[in-house]
């Protein structure tokens, strides 16, 4: 009886072992917005997407400019410019990654592309390559795609030859079987269409690139490489299955589609881990999405609509799902990404 | 022409009465529930006229319309741009200040607007006495409304 009475225990006890994660002083981050982990608004700050540093700065991203603004409240620099879906800081703290927009004429038709920017924390521009050199080292046409009505309206102009949507500095990688374009230092850049790019230390080399077949139109945000070499992904677009009728020259027919979290090999681009619901189509953002691994065991993602999810690959379960993640002044919003912080540091400046 | 003085007198006498009455303002708000004070060293006029216009500019930065750059949709609705009055920075002969409206959470942080269930109208103060080496910033409630020129903002 005791001994049932003490294995009972040791499984309790390992079962509340195996479920807790350390996100002491951890805060979300929404854009421009901090938020307790229960998703409740704590601070918001200027900016529509924002980097939030240890020592007080914050670097402020929108449609007319990029700033950092340091712990006294003052704007230290600016850089003006159509800054989009994210900006994250280099593994050393020091570099600003940036994807930025601008016109360019083809065939004297003013098109939409972007340019990604490498700027220190002074505000000089490091290192800057614009898409239509990526997408044509990797051998791609660089035809244009329709924009969204709302962009067009931005931009005043029709087509984008690119869609970046993330961009990560490589980590430092564990193990030594890499390929070789997989080196600490190097980028990788996702575009929706394009699928993602591993670029050189300076952005001018395209040295790999990769459009899974598991993300149907290369519809995937938020493509990084983790710790392990593996591609981490929002995978928007997965096909559930095919419709019944296909009309020819309408494109692929009506799909079933749903969304998943990804961890791809990349030497065979199999799936290594991997996050669906039950039903797959319980879980579907078509066109926004986040990642974040938070070690080892635990994934935070967010969708566009309905909240972010704190995920055990061990356990294939759900420590914590946050809808209030997403609502602002009452109303669920459409939302880029949501990443969680260590900010103790971070707040000790704004108290 | 007596009756004329009277009066006179008893006018000077109800304004020199009214005027010990007044509580200083940091009395007053002390005693007000849902508070927050702050305060901060500046080492001279010069530097606390900086920081009330640094703080401003961040305001107005808080406050800057923008588009999403990619759905297009404001970062603020006009209603909630129009609720969140940065005030004017006011130099007078004891002091500068700033008063401000917002609506601010529990926590006293802006961002607000009335359409939130978690926040509420409040006043941003932000004070400086003259000769002081110090800046007050006071967060309370806007109702009950309190008049800054009923009290002694410094004494």
């Amino acid at each position: 009886m005791s001994m049932r009475i003490f294995a009972i225990f040791v499984m309790l006890l390992n079962s509340s072992f195996s479920y807790s994660i350390e996100l002491k002083n951890y805060q979300l981050i929404n854009g421009c917005t901090i938020r307790e982990m229960n998703g409740r608004t704590f601070k918001t700050f200027p900016g529509q997407i924002c980097i939030i540093m240890e020592n007080g700065s914050i670097v402020s991203a929108t449609d007319n400019h990029l700033i950092l603004i340091n712990k006294k409240s003052e704007v230290v620099w600016e850089i003006p410019g159509h800054f989009h879906h994210q900006v994250n800081l280099s593994l050393d703290g020091k570099r600003i990654l940036a994807i930025s927009s601008e016109l360019i004429n083809v065939k004297q038709t003013p098109i939409r592309q972007d340019s990604l920017l490498i700027v220190d924390l002074e505000g000089k521009i490091l290192h800057k390559q614009i898409a239509r050199e990526i997408l044509q080292q990797a051998g791609l046409m660089g035809e244009s795609m329709l924009m969204s009505l709302t962009l067009q309206e931005i931009f005043k102009v029709k087509n984008e030859i690119s869609h970046f949507n993330s961009f990560y500095e490589i980590p430092k990688l564990s193990g030594t079987d890499h390929p070789s374009y997989l080196k600490e230092g190097n980028y990788i850049v996702n575009g929706t269409g394009s699928g993602f790019f591993i670029l050189s230390s300076n952005l001018k080399k395209v040295l790999h690139h990769e459009q899974p077949k598991v993300s149907y139109h290369s519809r995937m945000h938020d493509v990084q490489v983790t710790s392990q070499g593996n591609y981490l992904l929002f995978n928007n677009l997965v096909v559930t299955g095919k419709g019944l009728i296909d009309f020819e020259g309408k494109g692929p027919g009506p799909l079933l589609l749903h969304s998943a979290i990804m961890e791809l090999k990349p030497s065979n681009l199999k799936i290594v881990n991997q996050f669906e619901a039950t039903p797959k189509s319980m879980f579907y953002s078509a066109f926004c999405g986040g990642i974040q691994e938070l070690d080892k065991d635990t994934w935070l993602f967010s969708d566009v609509m309905t909240g972010t999810y704190i995920y055990s690959k061990k356990k294939k379960d759900f420590f914590a799902v946050i809808p209030w993640s997403h609502m602002t002044n009452d109303v669920y919003n459409p939302t880029q990404q949501i990443k969680a912080q260590d900010l103790s540091s971070f707040l000790d400046h704004w108290k | 022409m007596p009756s004329k003085f009277l009066i006179l007198a008893l006018m000077i006498f109800e304004g020199c009465s009214t005027a010990q009455k007044k509580n200083t303002f940091v009395q007053e708000i002390a005693n007000i529930k849902n508070r927050s004070i702050k305060s901060f060293y500046v080492s001279s006029g010069d530097d606390a006229k900086k920081y009330l216009e640094k703080k401003q500019k961040f305001l107005n930065l808080l406050f800057e319309q923008s588009k999403n750059p990619f759905t297009a949709r404001p970062r603020w609705s006009e209603k909630c741009l129009a609720e969140n009055n940065i005030g004017p920075i006011k130099e007078e002969e004891k002091h500068i200040s700033m008063e401000s409206y917002f609506y601010m959470d529990y926590f006293g942080s802006l961002g607000n607007c009335s359409d939130s269930v978690y926040a509420g109208k409040g006043v941003h103060l932000i004070l400086y006495c003259k000769g002081s080496h110090e800046i007050l910033e006071f967060k309370y409630p806007a109702e009950p409304a309190l008049s800054l020129k009923d009290y002694v903002l410094c004494p």
